[in-house]
């Protein structure tokens, strides 16, 4: 698998958090 | 004149969402039976079905259900008796529906439903992605992309034609947010053509109190494999179908529909492959490219199921290169259209270069720089596929 980053890119990057620190509720409590 | 009609230069245009444009197909497709669970982004398709039958503007029954599940089951009873049935859905409402649509394709029962392409959780998530409908691919649903609003709507009304014909269901397939919730101007037309275009679905055989049949009974080795030829050879069908029924549309209300729109495709070396409202940046991308005198053009793949292999053969004949950018991924291998389209070419005589591209997945936008980008990475033998823009 081939990455192109997006630093590479030129666009300002940062490291992807753990799938489990993406709160799930941050969104509107009313969207399923 | 209605509120949100504007006459323009003698047609009627409505200034309607995505979704919208969903709703007012379903309507002038005339369907009688509407069974829906709200998700998100998909709920106001089905907010506005409910107010159009309140308002008594659609003679049909709306069902109301406690799961995307329970909908299909609604929609393969109603399509069964012999009613026009709709429904649309989004990601993991689709998933929830996935024994259903088996169910419905293996009936030959021609229900439609739009859904809205949205990311599969978790992580929660709303924005769009191919990933939901893409996974249903081998569950007998005829599969159709749209790249606008206007798409949306005249897919509708042809997808009900062509199912009905081979008798097998289809998915009229539109962007989450890009299309759903963006408001664009939609062509509205005559009633009267509209019913001359699709008349009153009238199958064959129906559940019928006063004529009784047997359907879905115990199938031994026998029989079982001879019908799923048959669904294999309504969808052979269905190619031609779907280009002659785009024909007659196009005579009639004057937009003429195929399997791949192939845009500036004429005298090029490269062949840029995209679906969906992605296609539309990728055209901005090729005005640009041709002004700068390079031999480029794009197919949008406007129908995945059934796979379009013979025209996807031809675009290849006349090019070197071809480069397939997939808003989806399917885990341990590589983007879905990618694969579909290396498939189609093998076996034939071409050994040109098919270079596969991941990006946009959950919504992130799909540039004309990254598309660019893109086009210009590519060079030698590919040797996997690439992930686009990775944090």
């Amino acid at each position: 698998m081939i990455v192109v980053s997006s630093q590479e890119l030129g666009v300002r990057g940062n490291t992807v958090p753990s799938p489990y620190l993406l709160a799930p509720n941050y969104l509107d409590g009313g969207l399923k | 004149m209605p509120k949100e009609m504007h006459r323009d230069g003698g047609r009627m245009k409505k200034v309607i969402t995505g979704n919208h444009a969903a709703s007012y197909g379903a309507k002038v497709c005339r369907a009688e039976i509407v069974a829906a669970y709200p998700i998100t982004p998909q709920t106001d398709v089905v907010e506005r079905i409910a107010k159009f039958v309140a308002n008594n503007e659609m003679d049909a029954e709306y069902i109301k259900v406690e799961s995307e599940h329970s909908a299909m089951a609604a929609c393969i009873g109603a399509s069964a008796s012999g009613c026009r049935a709709y429904t649309a859905t989004s990601a993991q409402g689709l998933a929830l529906m996935h024994e259903m649509l088996h169910w419905a394709a293996n009936a030959r029962l021609p229900i439609v439903m739009a859904n809205v392409n949205r990311a599969m959780g978790p992580p929660w998530t709303v924005w769009t992605d191919q990933n939901d409908s893409l996974s249903q691919r081998d569950t007998g649903w005829l599969q159709f992309y749209c790249e606008n609003n206007q798409e949306v709507f005249d897919t509708t009304i042809q997808a009900y034609k062509i199912c009905e014909k081979i008798g097998l269901p289809g998915m009229v397939i539109l962007d989450a947010f890009i299309l759903s919730h963006t408001s664009e101007p939609v062509e509205m037309y005559e009633q009267d053509k509209i019913d001359k275009f699709l008349p009153k679905y009238n199958p064959r055989y129906k559940l019928d109190p006063s004529e009784t049949h047997a359907f879905g009974g115990l199938t031994t080795p026998e029989w079982y494999y001879e019908l799923r030829y048959k669904i294999q050879s309504a969808m052979d069908e269905g190619l031609s179908e779907i280009e002659s029924v785009g024909e007659d549309f196009g005579k009639m209300f004057g937009r003429k529909y195929g399997l791949i729109e192939k845009y500036r495709c004429e005298d090029i070396d490269t062949l840029l492959v995209m679906s969906g409202s992605t296609a539309s940046t990728g055209k901005e991308v090729i005005d640009k490219l041709k002004d700068d005198g390079e031999r480029i053009g794009l197919a949008r793949m406007r129908v995945f199921r059934p796979f379009p292999k013979q025209e996807m053969r031809k675009l290849a004949e006349d090019v070197n290169k071809i480069i397939v950018v997939d808003r989806n991924i399917s885990f341990g291998n590589e983007g879905i259209f990618f694969s579909e389209i290396k498939s189609a070419l093998y076996n034939e005589d071409t050994d040109i270069p098919v270079y596969g591209f991941v990006a946009g997945l959950g919504g992130r936008d799909i540039t004309m720089k990254d598309i660019e980008g893109m086009i210009k990475k590519v060079e030698g033998k590919p040797k996997d596929i690439i992930w686009w823009g990775l944090k």
